[in-house]
């Protein structure tokens, strides 16, 4: 039989690759790479590596190609890269968190939450991330997909928001009550500074406090309404976290088993429309109710909490020289209401904006710009009781432009509201924008730390090589 | 796009709360039936317990000691059963006399615990990976695989799964659960895909008929149950996803056919597999799919459930292309309650109340709103705003002097089976056939010397099924009281084998297995209509 083979000689080029892990200079097994040509949708190929961190891909035609690569366990990454290169990728791993949760007899305490906090620039209160887990019967917690920064650390029991948001309701151990513990103790949380492939460990032991019962009843104006309305017990000194939380019944009234001694305040919200693990949602037209409550050896009844409809507050955008007309603005609360609703505005200077039902109580401001030109400098915390109104003020922002060739596969920022993290591009460079102008500091590993001051307007512009 | 959507289930009788059907006779002095409710073993209480005491479905929570109790009851027989989300669900009957104080202690099975770690080839650990507790018992003639509990493997590829009910057979299987694409960008030549991880069980199975069934003692803690998962090419499904007026946007979900969400005798979760939402085209491309049979849904909703349509796909051993699903509206099941043969001369005032759920997926928005009708006897009512989908249909409230003799739908009879609303042939008509002539099969169980033996389990087995899976869906159970006494409700007129055990016979294929292998030593009972038949029972176990 004869047959026809067809030789088409195409310029043939390759790709060979390898994959460490930024913290150790490890290989990475199983990364899954997937290969697309810049410009085009379709991935060419798919890749994974193999034992020794290795992929290749063989005959491509020459151009520029977009590799992207992922692996549980490890941040996704993005490379731009030209045919017939020979690559080094290095990989991110993310932090672990873990530890365990037990009484004052040693015995593990399971079902507890334990909740990450970032720690907030400035002095402002702490703020809750997404990142939370939940012991095991051991009374064990893994926190495992922390990204680079700082994280203090906290185990709540009994009817906490999330227990209760994600139950409705939550079990009471009568020896242990509600009630949450940051590490090691509640005055002092201690920040754990997560790089790539740390794993610290943070053990609480929970001890027994004398505890006491609170009830009273919302007094929500008749409206045929059939929502809950749910009310939180917060430290007056430590507003993060919520002591216990607890739905009220349809007649308002409520009834909390086990409250720690303390000074609280009281949030009611609702009606509530569904729960998640950020406590009660709030329906379109919630009513708040706030008061104060001291327990201090005997149960707490006959409250009497009135609701209304909330505080507003009036939005004025007054923007710095070369900062854009508008801007978004997101109220975060710095309180656990044991209830959740997004109040957010966007604002185009000169024209006021008023954002209505608004809980009463203190929030973060997060303000966004275009293009992340300007910053705000205004007052970021404010309190909401009534009305009010609240000037936004941006000025230019500054930023940051480097480029990394130091052995690194991230840059991470220190300094600022939040850390931050810029993986550099295939020609190694990195971006920072949207900072306000200040001290910071760049670090690409334990031993490679650059201080810099950045000014608003111009890019400060910075070259990390390796330490000598 | 949404990930898989898991809700866990409780058993269906605790979903639904019976009609009060009470015995009170008001002359007779009341008692009172109460009690210790603790684990099996370490005796500690459970203290989350229920307790329901039937007749007047009466609901006791237990309190911190597990105790329980419950006055004012009139003398008769009653069941009690304990449902806790930490144990096992047990029942009793017991029969209490005129102004008796009874003292009914529960020891509940403690759950187990399974844990142990997800690797891939290499022996690494595979984080993010969903594994899953899977019962497998015998639903509506037919052997099926439930999740009844999910987890996913931790950073280290570690997981744990709890609660698991000692003494059933369960299989563990490891699964990738990645979001989908409705068009994947996965490379057009299925050897250029990487390999994808396929479903596989414990301990290196790539279906659960090769799994290994794991059966755990009281609260065991099982270690060690690691899984390398097994990989296979990718293949690619396409085509196009059409509603009433032709291809358009519409949502959709792929899932295997087994195992499912559903429910079982061990619990359940329902959930709705991987899906996204298709562009105004209707065009799919799914990808990273291993060979198998697969179920694809498609659906559009706007405020409720408007379309629904679902496929069958097999994907061997190449990318599948030209599908072309379309979901068809939803239709209102009219449905009567109609006596078989000549009515009875006195009117009968209940009512049966029907429980209707989807079989295997969490209800749409409204969907639930419709789906508790209650029907006079003789009588009509409807089912509103069904997609073409399975359900599970109940019935609740049925008299003691009556039974259910039949169930069609378009004519067809779907006893012991679910309701298929696309299966109708013409008008969809669910007809529920009530019967007069039921007999009663009751009796004592004893030992070999006539002594009352208490608690023992009755279970009674129609003589015409012909299969383990049949005889699994038709039969009937009944607890015995202290006394040994038990009674089977209004059963159709025939011959039935009936047998006494000192436990209750499960859904699994295992305890069906061996009820199957009793039949020619159980008694045969023949059953006239209208009649009562007493028999006496030994314990074969």
């Amino acid at each position: 039989m004869l047959s026809t083979v067809v030789l088409t000689v195409i310029l043939a080029a390759a790709l060979d690759g390898r994959v460490v892990e930024d913290h150790s200079g490890n290989p990475v097994a199983s990364v899954e790479v997937r290969l697309l040509r810049n410009g085009a949708p379709q991935v060419i190929a798919e890749f994974e590596t193999d034992g020794d961190g290795h992929f290749d891909a063989q005959d491509l035609p020459a151009g520029d190609y977009r590799l992207e690569l992922s692996k549980s366990n490890y941040m996704g990454v993005t490379a731009q890269v030209h045919a017939d290169s020979v690559l080094r990728i290095r990989v991110l791993r993310y932090g672990v968190i873990s530890g365990q949760v037990t009484d004052e007899q040693g015995q593990p305490v399971r079902d507890a939450g334990v909740l990450a906090f970032t720690k907030p620039a400035g002095g402002a209160p702490l703020r809750q991330t997404d990142f939370a887990a939940r012991t095991d019967e051991k009374g064990e917690y893994r926190l495992h997909h922390l990204t680079p920064g700082e994280y203090a650390v906290a185990a709540s029991w009994g009817a906490s928001t999330r227990a209760v948001g994600t139950s409705g309701n939550a079990m009471t151990d009568p020896k242990l009550g509600s009630g949450f513990l940051f590490y090691p103790g509640n005055t002092r949380p201690q920040f754990f500074p997560v790089t790539s492939g740390d794993e610290h460990r943070a053990d609480f032991m929970l001890q027994p406090a004398a505890s006491f019962s609170v009830s009273g009843k919302v007094e929500a104006p008749a409206s045929g309404d059939t929502g809950r309305f749910w009310i939180a017990l917060t430290p007056v000194d430590q507003p993060a976290l919520a002591v216990a939380v607890t739905q009220a019944a349809a007649d308002g009234s409520f009834h909390f088993d086990s409250v720690p001694v303390g000074s609280y305040q009281l949030f009611a919200s609702g009606p509530i429309t569904a729960r998640t693990g950020l406590g009660g949602l709030l329906g379109d037209e919630p009513l708040f109710g706030q008061g104060h409550v001291d327990v201090a050896g005997q149960n707490v009844e006959g409250l009497s909490v009135a609701v209304d409809k909330g505080g507003s507050v009036t939005f004025l955008l007054r923007r710095g020289s070369a900062c854009p007309s508008t801007a978004s603005v997101r109220l975060v609360p710095l309180e656990d209401h044991g209830a959740a609703k997004g109040w957010t505005a966007e604002l185009t200077a000169g024209t006021p904006r008023t954002v209505n039902r608004i809980a009463p109580g203190r929030y973060q401001l997060e303000v966004k710009t275009p293009g992340d030109a300007c910053y705000l400098v205004s007052d970021p915390v404010v309190t909401v009781a009534g009305s009010g109104t609240v000037e936004i003020r941006t000025a230019p922002a500054g930023s940051i432009q480097g480029r990394l060739t130091a052995d690194a596969a991230a840059v991470t920022l220190y300094g600022g509201e939040d850390v931050r993290m810029a993986l550099p591009d295939a020609d190694h460079k990195f971006t920072f924008s949207g900072l306000r102008p200040g001290h910071y500091r760049l670090v690409t590993g334990p031993e490679n730390k650059t201080e810099i001051d950045v000014l608003a307007g111009a890019p400060t512009v910075v070259e990390l090589t390796n330490a000598q | 796009m949404h990930n898989d959507l898991v809700v866990i289930l409780l058993a269906a009788g605790v979903l639904y709360a019976q009609d009060a059907q009470t015995a009170q006779i008001p002359s007779a002095p009341t008692g009172s039936i109460g009690g210790v409710i603790q684990f099996e073993g370490t005796g500690k209480p459970v203290d989350d317990g229920i307790v329901v005491i039937d007749p007047g479905n009466k609901r006791i929570k237990t309190d911190a000691q597990g105790r329980y109790s419950q006055h004012d009851l009139a003398p008769g027989t009653y069941h009690i059963s304990v449902d806790s989300m930490k144990a096992t669900s047990v029942s009793r009957a017991v029969t209490l006399l005129a102004g008796q104080d009874m003292t009914v202690d529960f020891h509940l099975p403690a759950p187990g615990l399974i844990t142990g770690r997800i690797v891939d080839e290499n022996k690494e650990p595979i984080p993010d990976i969903r594994v899953s507790l899977v019962a497998r018992e015998y639903q509506f003639g037919e052997l099926h695989y439930v999740y009844t509990e999910v987890t996913t493997s931790n950073d280290k590829g570690e997981y744990r799964l709890a609660p698991v009910a000692p003494g059933r057979g369960y299989l563990v299987v490891a699964e990738k659960r990645a979001p989908l694409h409705a068009i994947s960008d996965a490379p057009a030549d299925p050897k250029l895909r990487k390999r994808v991880p396929v479903p596989t069980y414990y301990d290196g199975a790539d279906s659960a008929e090769g799994g290994q069934v794991l059966v755990l003692r009281s609260g065991e803690q099982r270690e060690g149950v690691d899984i390398r998962m097994l990989r296979s090419p990718s293949y690619c499904l396409e085509g196009v996803l059409e509603g009433a007026n032709g291809p358009g946007q519409m949502y959709f979900s792929i899932g295997e056919r087994q195992p499912a969400f559903g429910m079982s005798g061990a619990g359940g979760t329902a959930g709705m597999p991987p899906g996204g939402r298709t562009g105004p085209d209707g065009r799919i491309r799914i990808c990273d799919l291993h060979p198998g049979d697969y179920e694809l849904t498609a659906f559009d909703v706007l405020d409720s459930l408007r379309t629904f349509g679902k496929a069958s796909v097999s994907i061997t051993d190449g990318d599948v292309g030209k599908v072309r699903l379309t979901a068809a509206p939803c239709i209102t099941v009219s449905g009567e309650v109609v006596w078989d043969g000549r009515a009875p001369e006195k009117p009968v005032q209940a009512k049966i109340q029907l429980w209707v759920m989807p079989a295997t997926r969490p209800t749409f928005k409204h969907e639930a709103d419709g789906l508790f009708p209650k029907s006079a006897i003789p009588g009509e009512f409807a089912l509103p705003n069904l997609p073409m989908d399975n359900y599970v249909l109940r019935l609740f409230g049925v008299p003691d002097d009556l039974y259910v003799k039949d169930i069609t739908y378009s004519g067809r009879s779907i006893l012991h089976k679910p309701l298929n609303v696309g299966s109708a042939i013409g008008k969809a008509t669910l007809r529920i056939v009530v019967a007069t002539d039921g007999g009663v099969i009751a009796g004592k169980v004893t030992d070999k010397d006539g002594n009352p033996i208490p608690d023992a389990s009755v279970t009674i087995m129609p003589a015409e099924a012909e299969s383990e899976a049949i005889l699994a869906a038709a039969l009937d159970s009944e607890p015995a009281d202290q006394n040994g006494a038990w009674s089977t409700k209004r059963l159709p007129p025939g011959k039935y084998y009936v047998v006494a055990s000192s436990t209750p016979f499960d859904m699994t294929p295992e305890s069906i297995g061996r009820l199957w292998q009793l039949h020619n030593r159980a008694q045969e009972v023949e059953l006239g209509p209208g009649a009562t038949v007493q028999v006496t029972l030994t314990p074969m176990e």
